[in-house]
């Protein structure tokens, strides 16, 4: 019969297609188990370590289906071992960039400068600023603030500078507003603080604070501190200035334009004066 | 008179302070408007169980939902000897969610507040707990001044295992796991403070209502989410 041809060795075409079945059912077990878990555990776990305890399950069932496959297709595991430490060794000089990226991905996993979903810029001032969506093993992918999708291959991102934005729970923001010389400074300080109050991301402790910080050129110049949740920070920050803008015009208290005062050596004359 | 809290069958009308809420049938369905300052909030909805419970829910729903714990801030210190337990009347801040009674416990049909919103930080920046703040008086008696539409009563046991006097200036605790109970014309809930060391004490909620007669709150969030670790007791160790 064909199921009983033999291909090599002991493994006959039915051996083959029970191996293709026992493969194909560890694949599937391993995705419904992973898929379970994920559900489960979605609003109990955080989500980069969902993912990872899913991958883990799915190569778990993987393997198991590797390990019951191999006798079957009279494979031997000692063999294996000698080959890939043949192979090991060819593919360790052919790609030694995959090899130090892999390395860094495994040090990334364990030291966890960052979490899937926190805002991070990836190497120095000017570097790749985005949310994390997922820590692979060989490189790290980000969406930036445009919504573009960038891959940053991991050893960059464990040698260089990481700045993670989330992984204080808590950030402060600061404004500068200027007021006339001729402006109550204390209202202007009282009214801004009030502002404050009012906002609920704006934490109550640590204290906000509004001081006078210079007298400048042409403004009373105030500093203005708030400390905000860090997932809240941004959207706070954006909007605060201007309430604090509009507050103190309402009662009186303006932004002054730059001022010089020029004095002339000779009184000035017009024209017709001359 | 029209009490805010309970179950009620369509039509009714709720008008208290800047708090306008309206539901009124018209044919097959359900039309509900709400009103707080000048934010409205208006929904129809098709349901054979036209009746909705509005009941008191924990104060971590708005504006945005962040954080699980709840801090409140004592606006005069206790001191308490060693060893002494004590009882005291405390306030905190209530949501208020409204339910079709024939829909799901972690889906209000709509959730507000006339509770002032602010969040504070207990902790530092690195280890702390973002929490939902609300300043309160303590009084050894039940108040009977508070406004159930904006605030709850708390009954809080404190008890001071130390061999030294302890001054508690706030309380923290994980909001997930409050029992709210209410009745018509109040909100309450039992919750207790072990101070168990120098730098430790540990908070958490009784299910046992304030007063005789009050009916048990749904729980939002223990329904919604209960995180595996950290149970429902909160442990302050960044002072008290």
């Amino acid at each position: 019969m064909m199921l009983d041809r033999i291909l090599y060795g002991g493994v006959t075409v039915s051996d083959f297609i029970v191996s293709v079945i026992i493969l194909f059912a560890a694949v599937m077990i391993g995705k419904a188990v992973s898929l379970r878990i994920r559900h489960s555990l979605k609003d109990k776990v955080s989500k980069d370590r969902l993912n990872t305890i899913s991958k883990i399950v799915y190569f778990l069932s993987l393997m198991i289906g590797f390990l019951i496959v191999l006798p079957i297709l009279e494979f031997r595991i000692s063999g294996f071992l000698v080959a890939g430490g043949i192979l090991g060794i060819i593919i360790g000089f052919a790609s030694q960039s995959i090899v130090t990226n892999l390395i860094s991905g495994v040090f990334l996993t364990f030291e966890r400068p960052f979490r899937v979903d926190d805002v991070v810029r990836l190497g120095g001032e000017n570097g790749t600023m985005g949310v994390v969506e997922e820590i692979k093993i060989i490189s790290t992918t980000m969406r930036t603030f445009e919504g573009v999708y960038v891959r940053v291959p991991n050893e960059k991102v464990f040698t260089g500078n990481i700045t993670n934005f989330l992984e204080n729970i808590a950030r402060r923001f600061e404004y500068d507003v200027g007021i006339r010389y001729k402006d109550d400074a204390d209202e202007a300080m009282e009214l801004i603080k009030e502002l404050i109050e009012e906002q609920p991301m704006a934490l109550k402790n640590p204290e906000p604070q509004v001081f006078v910080e210079q007298l400048g050129g042409s403004a009373v110049e105030l500093k203005v501190r708030v400390w905000a949740p860090s997932t809240e920070w941004f959207p706070l920050r954006m909007e605060l200035l201007w309430k604090i803008k509009k507050e103190l015009e309402e009662n009186g208290i303006q932004v002054p334009f730059n001022q010089q005062e020029v004095w002339f050596k000779n009184a000035l004359q017009t024209e017709e004066e001359r | 008179m029209t009490y805010l809290y309970g179950t009620h069958t369509p039509p009714f009308e709720f008008v208290e302070r800047e708090l306008n809420l309206k539901v009124l049938e018209e044919n097959e369905s359900i039309n509900y408007t709400r009103e707080i300052g000048d934010k409205t909030v208006e929904k129809s909805m098709f349901s054979e169980d036209k009746r909705m419970t509005i009941q008191p829910v924990e104060p971590l729903n708005l504006p945005k939902e962040i954080t699980s714990s709840l801090l409140l801030d004592f606006e005069n210190p206790i001191i308490i000897d060693s060893g002494m337990k004590k009882k005291i009347y405390a306030t905190f801040p209530i949501e208020i969610a409204v339910f079709l009674e024939s829909g799901s416990a972690d889906k209000p049909l709509d959730i507000f507040t006339l509770a002032k919103q602010k969040y504070t930080l207990y902790g530092d920046v690195k280890t702390g707990t973002i929490c939902k703040y609300w300043a309160t008086q303590q009084r050894t008696d039940m108040p009977q001044d508070i406004d159930p539409i904006v605030e709850g009563v708390m009954e809080l046991t404190i008890i001071n295992r130390t061999n030294e006097w302890k001054e508690v200036t706030k309380v923290v605790f994980d909001a997930f796991g409050m029992k709210i109970y209410y009745d018509e014309d109040k909100v309450g809930m039992k919750g207790a403070m072990f101070i168990k060391d120098e730098d430790l004490s540990e908070t958490g909620f009784s299910n046992k209502p304030i007063d005789e007669n009050m009916t048990k709150g749904r729980e939002i969030f223990r329904k919604k989410k209960r995180p595996i670790k950290g149970g429902s007791k909160f442990v302050m160790e960044s002072g008290i």
